[in-house]
């Protein structure tokens, strides 16, 4: 599936079909060797999370200046590589097998992701905009990696079918009106973000 | 949370709509935020949500980070679309943490966002928390600390009713808050600002807002403080701008003394029509101001655009849009035919702009006294800005920008400049050192 969130040609994602071989490690000579593919989690579909019955293995999730990774082992070797081909952090993604990018240290390190997070903060940035990252799990043999998507910016703003297609329903806040045994949580929506995220 | 104002009161729709976003609980079904709550009462639809890692929504919890910004911008698109929403144009609402979000939402320029009315808001969150580069130990480290609490799996304790309830979206989404980081350290160990804060700095944000801006402070705010102040002219691009501004506490935005106000604004620019308070509404208006500040006596002010009909919306905005812009509520607190402390103002003065033209102070030097006589200074008009307050033996201590003190006490000296600074104060019968 491609990374859909909005309308950026750059982020075409999908199923690479290229060869899983044995071996082929983050070192190997040739880069693309033994690497098999990634979900990227596609924002303008109903993307459910790991445990909601999705398929199995690496999901990604690039959003606005950030990237959500899910479905790896827990205490996997996550890394993020930029559109330079330059390894910029590498992440232990959590029990749950989920590792969030947003912080990039100055220098290449690797980190624990989450709570137990100590990011250096001297000379760090935010992760930026862009076309060409791309997500590999250091950990699995073959290595799986993502295909290259695009990082989101606040200003790409998706196609205006995401605000069309979602219904929001209502309860009435009663002043004067007397509203029976309404169930107040009959009012309680989620609206689904250009990246996919749902907020209540 | 979407809820719809009385048609007992209000009809049945469409409805004039606001937005409420934080990362509090502002989509908690059971429990409105205040915003939310008196925009309900004042007859709008509202419709309040989580942000990001809060509450039942899935991601990652972040503060004020660029991913919460575009999330404002898709619930804006998506709630205008709503067939419930008149006009298909949405405002926003909220004080502190809400109020907040709206800047940064606003920034964005959603095409369906008509108007926001920040109240009792922040300028840049990292000098929020590191005001003259000296860490705040106080509100703003608490509230982090909270905010980390709050976002943590299962955070929010009415989040558990929404799971038992068979949500299994809320529930799925609870298991990325391992992701969230420990924000109060991450931001305390951000000893030095970051060249990337710049994203998050309202002050350098809010000159991209195009709509119409609603803003209260108070000077004293205990929580988010009194910064908001210097951002109030960078709001050049904005379509309409109403301040108000006072001495007084974090939640005065929501007191009778500028509630009406707030009304007032997003009936002209959310609802688009003459702004008439619901009798019904101004009847228990006492008795809720009554109960929220504890104090007697406090009411709505009266429609002011009462003379214009309904079908005169134009002239009524017209008239509005020609009031000033700024209006400063001085001795809130003091009001003669209220409680001490009450949230109500002795009284007031407008501005067209905020802060006012600038006057530049004009130099005043203290006269240094003999060192054997009581330090004194001759009063003087003060026309200079730095004064030199002379002192016993030791280097005289200088401080600048002041143009309205005179010091008389003791014997004068003579200036050796023909300005000196006034400080009016009761003879001492012993020499003062400062």
């Amino acid at each position: 599936m491609g990374v859909t969130g909005c309308d950026s040609e750059s982020s075409s994602g999908g199923q690479q079909q290229g060869p899983a071989l044995d071996g082929g490690g983050p070192d190997a000579a040739d880069p693309d060797a033994g690497v098999a593919d990634a979900a990227l989690v596609d924002a303008a579909a109903d993307a459910a999370l790991p445990d909601a019955g999705e398929p199995e293995g690496m999901q990604v999730r690039p959003g606005v200046e950030t990237v959500t990774v899910t479905g790896v082992e827990g205490g996997a070797l996550i890394s993020l590589y930029g559109p330079d081909g330059e390894r910029m952090v590498s992440m232990r993604a959590d029990a749950a097998g989920q590792a969030h990018f947003a912080y990039i240290p100055a220098e290449y390190t690797v980190l624990e992701s989450g709570l137990g997070a100590d990011i250096p903060v001297l000379g760090g940035t935010t992760l930026k905009a862009g076309d060409g990252y791309v997500i590999r799990d250091e950990t699995t043999r073959p290595v799986v990696e993502s295909a290259p998507f695009r990082v989101l910016a606040v200003a790409d703003v998706p196609d205006v079918s995401l605000y069309e297609s979602q219904t929001l329903h209502g309860i009435v806040d009663p002043l004067i009106s007397n509203v029976g045994d309404q169930d107040v949580n009959e009012g309680f929506n989620y609206i689904t973000m250009r990246d996919g995220v749902k907020l209540g | 949370m979407v809820r719809l104002p009385d048609p007992a009161l209000y009809g049945p729709g469409p409805y004039p709509t606001v937005i409420e976003y934080s990362g509090y609980a502002p989509s908690r079904p059971d429990q409105k935020e205040p915003g939310t709550n008196i925009a309900s009462s004042l007859g709008f639809a509202t419709v309040a949500v989580n942000m990001r890692g809060t509450g039942c929504s899935g991601g990652v919890f972040d503060v004020f980070n660029p991913a919460q910004h575009a999330d404002g911008y898709d619930v804006v698109e998506t709630v205008a679309r709503q067939d419930f929403v008149l006009g298909h144009r949405v405002g926003m609402v909220g004080l502190s943490y809400s109020g907040i979000a709206q800047l940064f939402v606003a920034r964005t320029n959603p095409p369906s966002l008509a108007a926001v009315t920040p109240l009792s808001v922040i300028a840049d969150p990292w000098q929020e928390q590191w005001p003259g580069g000296i860490y705040n130990q106080g509100f703003t480290r608490s509230w982090l600390e909270q905010r980390d609490s709050e976002a943590a799996a299962g955070g929010q304790s009415w989040t558990h009713d929404r799971i038992a309830r068979g949500d299994t979206t809320c529930a799925a989404h609870q298991r990325l808050r391992s992701q969230n980081i420990d924000f109060e350290a991450f931001l305390h160990a951000l000893e030095f600002y970051n060249p990337d804060a710049r994203d998050r700095s309202l002050p350098r944000l809010v000159h991209e807002i195009r709509m119409p801006v609603y803003l209260t402070g108070a000077f004293q705010d205990e929580q988010t403080g009194a910064q908001f102040g210097n951002m109030l002219d960078h709001f050049e691009n904005a379509a309409a701008r109403k301040f108000i501004v006072f001495n007084g506490r974090h939640p005065d935005g929501y007191s009778p003394m500028v509630l009406t106000r707030w009304f007032e604004f997003l009936e002209f620019y959310v609802a688009r029509r003459v702004p008439r308070l619901h009798p019904a509404v101004r009847l228990l208006g006492g008795q809720e101001f009554s109960s929220t500040f504890g104090v007697e006596g406090l009411e709505f002010e009266p429609d002011r655009f009462a003379d214009f009909a309904d079908e005169d919306y134009a002239g009524a905005l017209a008239a509005y849009e020609a009031e000033p812009e700024v209006r400063v509520l001085f001795e809130s607190g003091a009001r003669p035919d209220t409680e001490p402390g009450a949230p109500a103002h002795r009284f007031e003065a407008s501005f067209d702009t905020f802060p006012r033209p600038r006057r530049w102070a004009t130099a005043t030097t203290w006269v240094p006294a003999a060192p054997s006589s009581p330090t004194s200074c001759r009063p003087r008009r003060a026309s200079t800005s730095t004064a030199t307050i002379p002192t016993r033996g030791r280097r005289p201590f200088s401080v600048r920008g002041v143009t309205s003190f005179s010091l008389r006490s003791g014997t004068s000296t003579g200036p050796t400049s023909p300005r000196v600074i006034r400080w009016p104060t009761p003879p001492s019968p012993s020499p003062r050192t400062w």
